[in-house]
């Protein structure tokens, strides 16, 4: 059973911890100031973190709970930071650009529409909560979580729960800790890891993703807000009958969210092209390039496949806005964004 | 057949297995053709590299280079195709598009029917059931462990394969004889936990070797599928006994097995 207790902390820290690292991150890089940005900027800054002071944690065999004490000071940190961003944020209102453009806001159908929209996903929400689907790839992310908590090692025990000294037979996951980021939740929250990854994780994903669909959005319907939501709506239509086949992205996000890979698929691209999109209308804005480096990041924590996905993602894109925009100079800020994937990439063949 | 004919084989077999029946394929490449025509903004900045991508990813060429690098999963490199954030696209910006407040309900109405009906559900019945707990684990592994974890708190136990990726995830005391990855259909015996694995599933197994190479091994559970029973007498020759069934399995206990190491 879930107690109190375990949903105040767990939506601490899946919910208003992201959020008010968002609002930092927003604030420092002249983003968009919305709770939908703030939250996907957030989560992706939070798993971000994650990838860069819990690789070297696992290295240095550090205690589990040394890396979760670790992870959570550098998170309160940064949450402080948002705070205050948040704090000035409100005592200093700017009207952005993208207000500015907003037109209708008032209409009924846009309160209709917004309406529609939370009812698609509500119904994704409900549906995930009382039905389930296994997965047997959950032997390793979520059995990985499981033996963190119960062992304080991290990527220490194998999945028949021997233990070992050979940290290269995890060699897929000590690059991209995903579990790290269930078991940290698990730790602090008291919710049981499996109840946390099959239950809890799903309603997360989807919030996150359609946080994100919603930014898409606003980036390709600037200057109408009625036609936000219907985006928004049509992507979820995508992804609840777009499952044509085990392998598409539509079917890992829907059945399987809790995974690194189905994250990836169904949240780390359609964000980074939100990167890309915002990038095409201020190409000269660095920001962006910063934005994409965390994403990068954070793609690497989530899985292998998600350290190649990105880097041929951002290189293509490189290549496109290269040519369109006639910058050479741009393919060095894409470079540097690239930054990560270059040396988490390293170091995986290092290992093998 | 050609070692080229083979890699264009398996690259096509890779695009229709992603694909399915491709309708939801065939939406985005007209949703692609609708951006191309009708917005240079969103030609520029979504239809083209997603199309370069694309190209760069779906050929025969690139088939090749990654399953030579013992990528075997190449179909998630379609996953930067995004056909959801395409389609999406278009048809919010056709529905934008059509004069008149009355038929913009109607587009949309008759998109949403479109994709109901080209598409495949996700929370269909073959793929989802309704959630027993919050666990969310497969029918009967909780029942299976509590009645293991009653009489040993922490157990070593040759699951039957249906149960092994479910088991460590309700409890990870529990030590598992072999995990998911042990099943080998075509070389069953390269490993003692593939034999053992590939004979519980056998459907007249080889009870003799699973009981006496638990027994060796120390694992004092075995949990056999009901449905293949044990000849009189074997198992309590090696020491072990019946405590009970449930969820279609026998479970088996040793009390005085002794761990090999």
């Amino acid at each position: 059973m879930l107690t109190a207790n375990n949903i105040i902390i767990a939506v601490l820290i899946m919910g208003l911890v992201p959020l008010f690292i968002g609002a930092g991150v927003c604030r420092i890089l002249r983003l968009r100031k919305t709770v939908s940005a703030f939250y996907a900027v957030g989560m992706f800054s939070v798993w971000a973190l994650a990838q860069l002071l819990i690789v070297p944690c696992i290295f240095m065999q550090t205690s589990f709970q040394f890396a979760c004490m670790f992870y959570l000071a550098v998170l309160l940190i940064c949450s402080l930071a948002g705070i205050a961003a948040l704090v000035f944020m409100v005592m200093q209102p700017e009207e952005s650009e993208d207000k500015k453009k907003q037109k209708g806001w008032k209409k009924a159908e846009v309160v209709i529409i917004h309406i529609l929209m939370a009812g698609v996903v509500g119904f994704v929400i409900y549906n995930t909560a009382v039905l389930q689907h296994t997965d047997a790839d959950d032997a390793t992310y979520v059995v990985n979580a499981v033996d963190m908590l119960r062992t304080d090692t991290m990527f220490r025990t194998m999945v028949t729960g021997e233990y070992t000294d050979n940290m290269l037979q995890f060699i897929k996951y000590l690059v991209a800790p995903w579990s790290f980021f269930g078991a940290f939740a698990a730790f602090f929250s008291g919710i049981k890891v499996t109840v946390l990854f099959h239950t809890v994780f799903p309603q997360v994903m989807i919030l996150l993703v359609t946080a994100v669909y919603y930014e898409l959005g606003t980036s390709f319907f600037m200057k109408s807000a009625v036609y936000r939501p219907v985006f928004v709506i049509f992507a979820w239509m995508f992804n609840l009958f777009g499952c044509a086949s085990i392998y598409s992205s539509e079917t890992f996000l829907m059945m399987r969210s809790w995974q690194g890979k189905a994250v990836v698929a169904g949240i780390g691209i359609p964000m980074m092209i939100l990167i890309f999109i915002e990038m095409y209308a201020d190409i000269e804005k660095t920001e962006l390039f910063l934005l994409l480096a965390v994403v990068n990041c954070s793609m690497c924590f989530m899985s292998g496949v998600g350290l190649a996905l990105s880097c041929i993602m951002t290189g293509s894109y490189a290549v496109i806005y290269s040519l369109l925009f006639k910058k050479p100079k741009m393919l060095l800020y894409f470079g540097a964004a690239l930054l990560p994937n270059a040396v988490y990439g390293a170091f995986y063949l290092s290992l093998l | 057949m050609t070692a080229d004919n083979t890699f264009i084989a398996g690259f096509l077999e890779s695009f229709h297995s992603y694909y399915g029946n491709k309708a939801m394929f065939m939406i985005a490449v007209v949703s692609c053709l609708y951006l191309i025509i009708t917005t240079r903004r969103e030609r520029r900045r979504l239809v083209f590299p997603m199309l370069f991508i694309l190209v760069a990813i779906l050929n025969p060429v690139f088939y090749r280079l990654t399953t030579e690098h013992g990528i075997y999963w190449y179909w998630r490199f379609l996953w930067m195709f995004s056909e959801t954030i395409i389609s999406a696209l278009a048809i919010t910006r056709l529905i934008k598009a059509v004069e008149g407040v009355y038929l913009k309900p109607v587009f949309f109405t008759a998109f949403c029917v479109l994709i109901i009906m080209c598409g495949s559900y996700a929370f269909r019945t073959s793929a989802f059931s309704k959630a027993r707990s919050l666990e969310k684990l497969r029918i009967g592994t909780a029942d299976i462990c509590d009645m293991i974890l009653e009489v040993d708190k922490t157990p070593h136990v040759v699951m039957c394969y249906i149960h092994a990726s479910d088991a460590r995830q309700y409890d990870g005391d529990i030590t598992l004889y072999f995990d998911r990855y042990s099943y080998e259909v075509n070389s069953p015996h390269n490993t003692h936990e593939g034999k053992m694995c590939w004979e519980l599933e056998q459907t007249s197994p080889d009870y003799d070797y699973v009981f006496s190479t638990a027994a060796l091994d120390g694992f004092n559970f075995i949990v056999s599928y009901g449905n293949r029973p044990v000849a009189p007498g074997l198992a309590e020759s090696y020491g072990y006994r019946n405590i009970g069934g449930t969820a279609g399995v026998d479970i088996w206990y040793n009390q005085t097995v002794i761990e090999a190491e």
